[in-house]
């Protein structure tokens, strides 16, 4: 009998995301769907919208990471206008961005990921959470505390706001940096290396004790921005290498539509982006941390080089455990290339903007970041300063694929002959939790993260009830 | 006292409202000794327990968030509104200027990069309402706390009122209230209006820190708009766009605000207001008018 299981890690008093694990009629694993439930149709309601303002719109897309969205767009708008920002406007942006890194990903490790490890996997759930941490480690709560709110506040003093900035505007930036707040920021992002360093040793330990083959470890090819062949997290140009770390391709972010192609599934709300040249579903690939330290052939600021060059060797890096070692040696990155950037003087330049017209008559334009959760892609169609067409693929999107063969790569050795052990409740959620699905991600902050195991026979029967408080 | 109990939940939104209560910091621990948060967004829903407090953002789009809703209804003392999402619609209420199938297909038929696309229809996820609704629109609200997200110092003020047993309080007047820049021309008596047409702050050779938006001819929603929010767009030199919604005496913010561009502008100026739907209401589109006018049935 084909067997149905259905896991919900987001259940239905949230309904964004739940999984569903398919047996064939051997009782062994044939497929797995995580669905997002989420839909909320950017893509149509911008129409009619005037591109300026589509740099605030946008950022509403995502309260965890606006600052993606914010930049991408704005990126985007002085791509249907043809200009160039000045040099200062465009340091800022990236400092806003590192803000960002700096935030999401310690938001990332140490609110959601590092309680399942500094609490042991299996302790009471509710202390699995930084409240536990709290309780258990003050002083690295605290220093997590501290960390997160460094980013946020960059993000503040260069964006105007920490959730939803407005300062990246068509042309440039609406407002320079002042010298006190550079001086304070310079200030602070010292504090946010050593914190960050920190983390990386955490991660370290991490690793090398944990086991790491039974998360769903599968092989794709993979994509993220570079610079000169430098990790690059505003500009640059897309690479795309494959399976064996080979580069398949290195492309202008403007031609991205030759060389990526979305899928549609039923059962999702999201899309399933591959590599054109590869076909669905062959073209599968990855983004985000593991995946831009595996396209880049190195990192521009001396600490995270360092870290990097500790794991070369293990490149293409595959395995999910490696996501978290990945997102804290970005986060050192992000720390240091924030104060990379405040120690240039022209940091403070006054000259942030250039003044921009209307657009008169059809235009296009391309915008290209990577997010915390991997590369995103705003995409803008205007006639007469109006926006006739959008195209938007989010970083979590490119993902989408992994997270359904990497659930199913668990649930394979956990699920025999119809037999489920109930360990797979953890992984399951661990192994989701590596790809850090904007979806999910701010809900476990001050939370946990209960699952549900139906086991359903074809006709709707339930065999099984499993559950995870 | 013993600790209020508050559950929380997540509608159709972008979580930043919940990043908005972790952006108390330190100050967030405090709160947590006197308040216990015993449901978080993702329990399930057999879960819920019976609390004090229930606080809901985003905005109601599908029918898992209507459920969801009306569980939170069932199981708490009070139910908060949280954000502005929840209180009028947010800018995910854009999507009622478009009827639901005409956005279904731009998102899985029509963009640029989908390919052989189709329309998701496994039941294994929710069925879209037609419209995007607002909180009340499906269950009775206690209370309403907007913000696109709100600050968190508003949060706290709120939370601390919970705490004392007060009732929480939302500012009455509108942004320019709390707004620090000056007015050079506008209050003066004079016959010649302010401005001869509206400008994107893109537009401007310079955009003045200081200078009222309106003074410099770009449409600032700050009449039509609640203060509360600390001014944060304008600060950062950029105008309000009307996250805080209408205030209590206004019932269609869009309306509110054209109103207010009436005593500014020349008889002709409204013309140049482009898109004048997408921001006058860009929050506040389930709540409005407009969309039942489009449907014009």
């Amino acid at each position: 009998m084909n067997r149905k299981i259905t896991i919900e890690p987001v259940t239905k008093i949230e309904g964004h995301g739940k999984v569903t694990v398919f047996l064939d009629d051997k009782g062994e694993v044939s497929d797995a769907h995580f669905h997002v439930t989420e839909f909320r149709g950017f893509e149509k309601f911008c129409e009619g919208r005037m591109f300026w303002d589509m740099p605030v719109i946008t950022t509403r897309i995502c309260g965890i990471c606006p600052v993606s969205h914010h930049l991408a767009s704005a990126k985007a708008c002085d791509d249907l206008l043809g200009i160039e920002i000045p040099p200062a406007a465009k340091k800022l942006r990236e400092l806003m961005h590192m803000g960002q890194f700096i935030h999401s990903h310690s938001l990332h490790f140490f609110f959601l990921a590092a309680p399942d490890f500094v609490m042991g996997y299996n302790s009471d759930p509710l202390k699995r959470s930084v409240i536990g941490i709290l309780e258990k480690d003050p002083d690295l709560a605290r220093k997590a505390i501290k960390l997160r709110k460094i980013g946020q506040t960059i993000i503040d003093k260069v964006g105007g706001r920490p959730i939803h900035p407005v300062t990246a505007i068509p042309g440039g930036m609406s407002k320079p940096l002042s010298h006190e707040d550079r001086f304070n920021l310079k200030n602070m992002t010292k504090d946010a290396i050593a914190l960050s360093s920190l983390s990386v040793e955490i991660a370290e330990k991490i690793l090398e004790s944990a086991p790491i083959s039974d998360l769903g470890d599968i092989k794709t090819a993979h994509m993220g921005l570079v610079k000169n062949g430098n990790l690059e997290l505003y500009d640059g140009r897309l690479r795309m290498i494959d399976e064996n770390g080979k580069i398949m391709e290195e492309f202008n972010t403007g031609d991205y539509l030759d060389y990526i192609g979305e899928h549609v599934e039923d059962y999702s709300w999201l899309k399933f982006p591959f590599y054109k040249k590869k076909g669905w579903p062959g073209g599968v690939y990855r983004v985000a941390p593991i995946s831009r330290l595996n396209v880049a052939d190195r990192i521009s600021t001396p600490l995270a080089s360092a870290k990097m060059k500790s794991i070369t060797d293990r490149r293409p890096l595959q395995a999910n455990m490696y996501y978290h070692y990945a997102r804290t040696i970005e986060l050192l990155y992000a720390a240091e290339r924030a104060f990379e950037l405040l120690s240039d003087d022209e940091i403070v330049s006054r000259d942030v903007r250039v003044r921009v017209d209307r657009k008169e008559g059809g235009s296009e334009g391309i915008g290209v970041i990577e997010a915390p959760r991997g590369t995103l892609i705003h995409h803008y169609w205007t006639e007469d300063s109006k926006i006739s067409k959008v195209n938007i693929i989010v970083a979590t999107a490119h993902n989408n694929k992994a997270m359904d063969l990497s659930v199913a790569g668990v649930a394979n050795a956990y699920i025999h002959k119809g037999a489920v052990n109930e360990g797979i409740l953890n992984k399951i959620e661990m192994a989701i939790r590596c790809y850090d699905p904007c979806l999910s991600c701010s809900t476990h902050a001050i939370g946990k993260m209960p699952l549900k195991v139906d086991i359903v026979s074809r006709d709707g029967t339930i065999l099984k009830q499993m559950r995870k408080d | 006292m013993g600790k209020i109990k508050v559950a929380t939940g997540i509608l159709q939104g972008c979580f930043g409202c919940h990043i908005a209560i972790l952006d108390l910091h330190e100050e967030l621990l405090d709160i947590l000794s006197s308040m216990e948060i015993v449901r978080s967004p993702i329990n399930d829903v057999k879960d819920v327990p019976e609390v004090d407090v229930g606080l809901l953002d985003g905005s109601v789009s599908n029918m898992d968030n209507e459920n969801v809703a009306k569980i939170f209804r069932e199981k708490s003392e009070k139910i908060v509104a949280f954000g502005t999402c929840a209180c009028l619609g947010g800018v995910p209420g854009l999507r009622n200027l478009f009827d639901l199938q005409s956005v279904l297909n731009r998102g899985y038929i029509e963009t640029e990069s989908t390919v052989d696309g189709k329309i998701p229809s496994s039941d294994e996820i929710p069925k879209l309402l037609p419209y995007v609704k607002a909180l009340h629109q499906v269950i009775d609200v206690d209370y309403k706390l907007p913000g696109c997200p709100p600050t968190p110092q508003r949060i706290k003020e709120f939370f601390v009122s919970l705490l004392n047993g007060r009732e929480p309080v939302l500012p009455k007047k509108n942004l320019c209230h709390e707004c620090l820049r000056q007015h050079k021309e506008m209050y003066v008596p004079k016959r010649e209006f302010i401005t001869d047409s509206v400008h994107s702050i893109t537009e401007l050779e310079h955009i003045d820190e200081t200078l009222c938006f309106l003074e410099q001819g770009v449409l600032c929603m700050g009449p039509a708009t609640r203060e509360g929010c600390d001014s944060r767009c304008i600060k950062g030199n950029t105008p309000c766009r009307g996250c805080m919604g209408p205030t209590d005496d206004a019932m269609e913010q869009g309306a509110k605000m054209i109103n207010a561009l009436a005593t500014i502008l020349p008889a002709g100026g409204l013309m140049f207001l482009e898109d004048v739907v997408g921001v006058g209401y860009r929050y506040s589109m389930p709540v409005s008018i407009i969309p039942h006018v489009m449907e014009g049935k």
